[in-house]
């Protein structure tokens, strides 16, 4: 119900005595700001990182699924520091008999209770890196070290700052058979035509990261928290059957001396054009899947301040290619695929390519390589420099379902998403995976909705988080968790960081701020080693937005969003004008609820005393029956009040503005921006925005006067669903309790699935 | 120590997947509805989980979507459903049935059940392993709605019942 406000200076809520946390400033728990990595989240003044540049010659041996390498590293040291010794990743050590991955993982006897369980878990593999061999630049042999994933290399003399070592590995492993054993990288045995898709990578000793931050990022692969590698050029010779196509990081240098001449005037004819191009078709890998080659071949390649070099080779491939300019450049877009993959890989691949490349260059920064690569491989999402390795596989019957057409466009849409981050932005992918996971997928969500309208993104929309961050927070890990600490992985390294930079970008900052920082974050960090601070501080510095509550509250807490409309108060002003006030009275007076005996009585007593009897009434009789009466002196006491009071006060009194005081709680305990929609009487409606900060005292409970111009009949929070509320039930006034998943399911009144409506819809189009 | 017997099916052997997987989980919404006394309940999942978990016990052969309206599978499935996500209510547990489903195509699917009408009591056991055998990593989600008060409670391997009281 209306009340009358009396005092005409609005008050709003009064100030916390009490310390504030979550809008603390992140001093605390970022690193102190040095010449390496300044105050602004920009590279410093004394920014170095190392360089490790890679000559290799790789052979698989298809009879055996062996490959063996020779290596020669040249490693050069721009710290400060001089370097002892040097570490170097052996991933491929996952895969060892005695690998920490095996031991550490959780099991029960459940795990056991088929065959197949029991030949999976007792499955022998001779995986990991047979090292044969290193020896620096003159021939001597190097003392090393392996410890697990990673090795040391010691040195006779340190390596001084601003000085470069060379030496040489060489060595050889079993490649794993990837639907067996698993893995980002292996094979595929294709039963039917027995022949092999190699997918490669990590196959090779690469240099760890040293620099201001960890030291040697030397931390274990246990199998979740990915890759941390510095720049370098890379020179690969890769020996393989005849007949096979090989797709790599970088470009091929002797295409002469692996392709046929129709096959290379066909590569010149993709390389102009804006839609994919054949180079292999599918009948002539279907004549070298039959025909399998003794013969084999050395394909060239060469990439230039990459961070890594991963291929695939099989005679299954197709191969397309098209063109798309990027800032001025070419990129060569391309796929490789088995038969197997179409229809869907040579109707979609090269296009999402493409379209990838040219929106993430929109977002973040001109992909600055030449080429660009999708490769077909069932089941994994796997990305490398330049080139990646994606599910989707149709049917053997070649239909597939619109689901799975749908995850191959994510899936290729995000892997060569990561060409971006961190291929190029080079994050710590084993201390934090949100910081390409996370970054990624933010802008693969983008990217989706520019491939088609109303595109179903798995991830990006805040309603879609709602669920994981809902409940109990002892299973709930904070995103600054390092990758093999996480609880839920995909929810928290990959939905939940895009999430809330959607959120920044739709409701706290803004596209413009948003976009312009976020580039310039990308822009800073291009071809560098950035951490979660720069991240952090880039944002704000770009965008004078304060934003430390918010990766207070998204990044480093597990709180989440349930904000309240507990009460609503409505007022109007006093405006001192009989005329209307005493009008308002009675209207309140007579809408107030009678008693029953009352209401009764106004017809079961036909007259009363005084009624009948006019000398009953005296003057307090008369004077409340006339209290709605304006009498010639309220009116002169409203001429007195006009008299003395000020123009523009008068106006606002007689302005008829309706005051609300709505109360808020915060029960999840993120603060987040209040955004409300107010429904007015004659159903028009009005959309307020108040920016988190109006938490930034009272963390649990705020008030809000609105004045608006028009009765409201209701108001709800959050009605574009833009700040992940886990609970919309308490969002509304009048309290409105919106419909479970079930109840919306019964409500449905379509019974029939698409196709059958197809069919109707069919049969009255023929009558 | 009492030895105990293994007691193994002979299905098919699925590949390990053990590449880099950001699934995982599963979310379901509970009511306990008044007027039939019964509960009602959405359940969603991974797709691509699910179908591997079919697949791997040879119950699945193509995909999910193309597959559904085979009255063998919806069984399976039911079945799937009801020794995976359990509420027992004094020592009685709850028969679930699937009503419908929705197969998004953002990769989710939704299975709608309810169960036959049963009386309250002061404490609800939840059980909700439903994929946690084949993934150690699962962790499922159950919000509870009775009355209007939401209550949200989290599954993982290791945890995998939660029984409330309830304040009838």
């Amino acid at each position: 119900m209306k009340k009358i406000l009396l005092i005409l200076i609005i008050q709003l809520i009064s100030v916390n005595f009490f310390a504030q946390k979550k809008f603390a400033q992140l001093d605390q728990e970022l690193p102190t700001p040095n010449e390496y990595r300044n105050a602004a989240g920009a590279p410093g003044h004394h920014y170095y990182q190392q360089k490790a540049d890679y000559k290799m010659n790789i052979t698989i041996d298809d009879e055996t699924q062996k490959l063996s390498g020779f290596e020669t590293i040249t490693y050069t040291n721009n710290s400060p520091d001089k370097l002892d010794y040097l570490w170097l990743q052996l991933d491929q050590n996952i895969y060892s008999v005695d690998s920490d991955s095996k031991i550490i993982e959780i099991e029960k006897m459940e795990d056991f209770k088929t065959v197949g369980d029991i030949r999976k878990k007792t499955f022998y593999y001779d995986g990991g890196f047979k090292i044969e061999e290193i020896k620096s630049s003159n021939g001597q042999k190097m003392r090393y070290f392996i410890n697990k994933t990673m090795m040391r290399i010691d040195l006779d003399k340190p390596l001084l700052p601003n000085t470069s070592i060379t030496f040489q590995i060489k060595w050889w492993y079993n490649i794993n058979d990837r639907m067996a054993v698993g893995g980002r990288s292996g094979y595929e045995y294709f039963e039917k035509d027995k022949n092999y898709l190699y997918t490669v990578a990590q196959y090779f000793p690469r240099m760890c990261v040293y620099n201001d931050v960890t030291g040697w990022q030397n931390k274990q692969f246990l199998g979740r928290g990915e890759f941390t590698l510095p720049f370098g050029d890379y020179d690969v010779n890769i020996t393989v059957p005849a007949d096979h196509i090989v797709g790599a990081t970088g470009e091929c240098q002797n295409l002469s001396s692996v392709l046929t001449a129709e096959q290379r005037k066909r590569l010149d004819q993709a390389r102009k054009s804006d839609s994919p191009i054949l180079i292999v078709t599918q009948s002539e890998a279907e004549k070298a899947e039959n025909d399998k080659s003794k013969q084999t071949k050395t394909w060239n390649f060469k990439a230039t301040n990459v961070r890594d070099f991963a291929f695939a080779s099989s005679r299954k491939f197709i191969w397309d290619a098209q063109n798309v300019a990027v800032g001025g450049k070419n990129v060569l877009c391309m796929s490789y695929y088995p038969k197997e993959g179409n229809p869907l890989w040579e109707r979609y691949s090269t296009k999402l390519v493409a379209h990838t490349i040219k929106t993430y260059s929109k977002y973040t920064v001109d992909y600055p390589y030449p080429v660009a690569i999708s490769v077909h491989s069932k089941w994994i999402g796997m990305e490398y420099p330049m080139i990646c390795f994606n599910g989707g596989r149709p049917e053997a019957d070649g239909t597939y379902s619109e689901q799975e057409k749908y995850g191959m466009w994510g899936v290729i849409i995000h892997e060569v998403g990561h060409n971006f981050f961190p291929m190029i932005i080079n994050s710590d992918e084993r201390q934090w995976s949100w910081m390409d996971e996370g970054l990624n997928t933010f802008v693969q969500y983008l990217t989706e909705q520019e491939w088609e309208r109303g595109y179903p993104s798995r991830r990006g929309p805040a309603y879609m988080i709602a669920d994981y961050m809902r409940g109990d927070k002892k299973t709930i890990s904070p995103i600054m968790t390092n990758s093999e600490s996480i609880f839920q992985f995909g929810n928290n390294a990959y939905g939940k960081p895009a999430t809330a930079l959607n959120i920044l970008r739709e409701t706290i900052m803004g596209r413009e701020l948003f976009d312009f920082a976020f580039k310039t974050y990308c822009e800073r960090w291009k071809f560098k080693h950035p951490t979660p601070a720069d991240f952090f501080r880039t944002m704000e510095d770009a965008s004078a937005v304060d934003l430390d509550w918010f990766w207070r509250g998204w990044f480093y807490g597990t709180d989440n969003v349930d904000i309240a409309v507990e009460e609503v108060k409505w007022f109007q002003l006093n405006t001192q004008n009989p005329e209307t006030e005493k009008a308002f009275k009675k209207e309140i007076d007579d809408q107030k609820d009678l008693f029953i005996g009352d209401e009764r009585n106004k017809t079961a007593i036909k007259e009363t005393v005084n009624e009948k009897d006019k000398n009953i009434d005296d003057f307090y009789a008369t004077a409340r029956k006339n209290k709605y009466v304006v009498d010639a002196l309220d009116k002169k006491e409203y001429q007195e009040f006009i008299a003395k009071t000020d123009a523009k006060d008068l106006e606002y009194l007689k302005a008829n503005k309706h005051f609300y005081e709505v109360n808020f709680s915060n029960i999840g305990g993120l603060p987040m921006p209040l955004i409300i929609e107010f429904t007015f009487v004659d159903d028009t409606k009005q959309v307020v925005r108040i920016p988190a900060e109006i938490w930034r005292q009272y963390e649990d409970k705020v008030s809000k006067v609105f004045i608006l111009d028009k009765e409201i009949k209701s108001l709800r929070l959050d009605p574009f669903l833009e700040t992940a509320d886990t609970d919309l039930n308490n969002n509304s006034w009048p309290k409105e309790v919106l419909p479970t998943k079930y109840q919306l399911f019964k409500q449905q009144t379509i019974k029939e699935n698409p196709m059958q409506r197809q069919k109707r819809l069919d049969e009255l189009n023929k009558q | 120590m009492i030895k105990r017997f293994i007691f193994i099916s002979f299905l098919v052997v699925l590949g390990n997947i053990s590449f880099a997987h950001n699934y995982y989980f599963s979310f379901a919404e509970v009511e306990y509805n008044d007027f039939c006394g019964c509960f009602e309940s959405s359940i969603t999942v991974t797709t691509h989980d699910f179908e591997q978990v079919l697949r791997k016990n040879n119950l699945l052969n193509k995909n999910l979507e193309t597959s559904l309206n085979d009255y063998n599978l919806k069984q399976n499935i039911e079945s799937l459903i009801n020794e995976g996500f359990q509420i027992t209510i004094q020592n009685r547990n709850v028969e679930f049935h699937i009503e419908g489903n929705e197969i998004g195509l953002n990769g989710l699917t939704t299975f709608y059940l309810s169960s036959n009408p049963i009386d309250l009591s002061e404490e609800i056991l939840f059980t909700y392993s439903l994929l946690m055998n084949e993934f150690p990593e699962e962790q499922n989600k159950l919000t509870f709605i009775f009355r209007g008060q939401k209550t949200t409670l989290n599954f993982i391997a290791n945890q995998f019942t939660h029984s409330i009281k309830l304040e009838k």
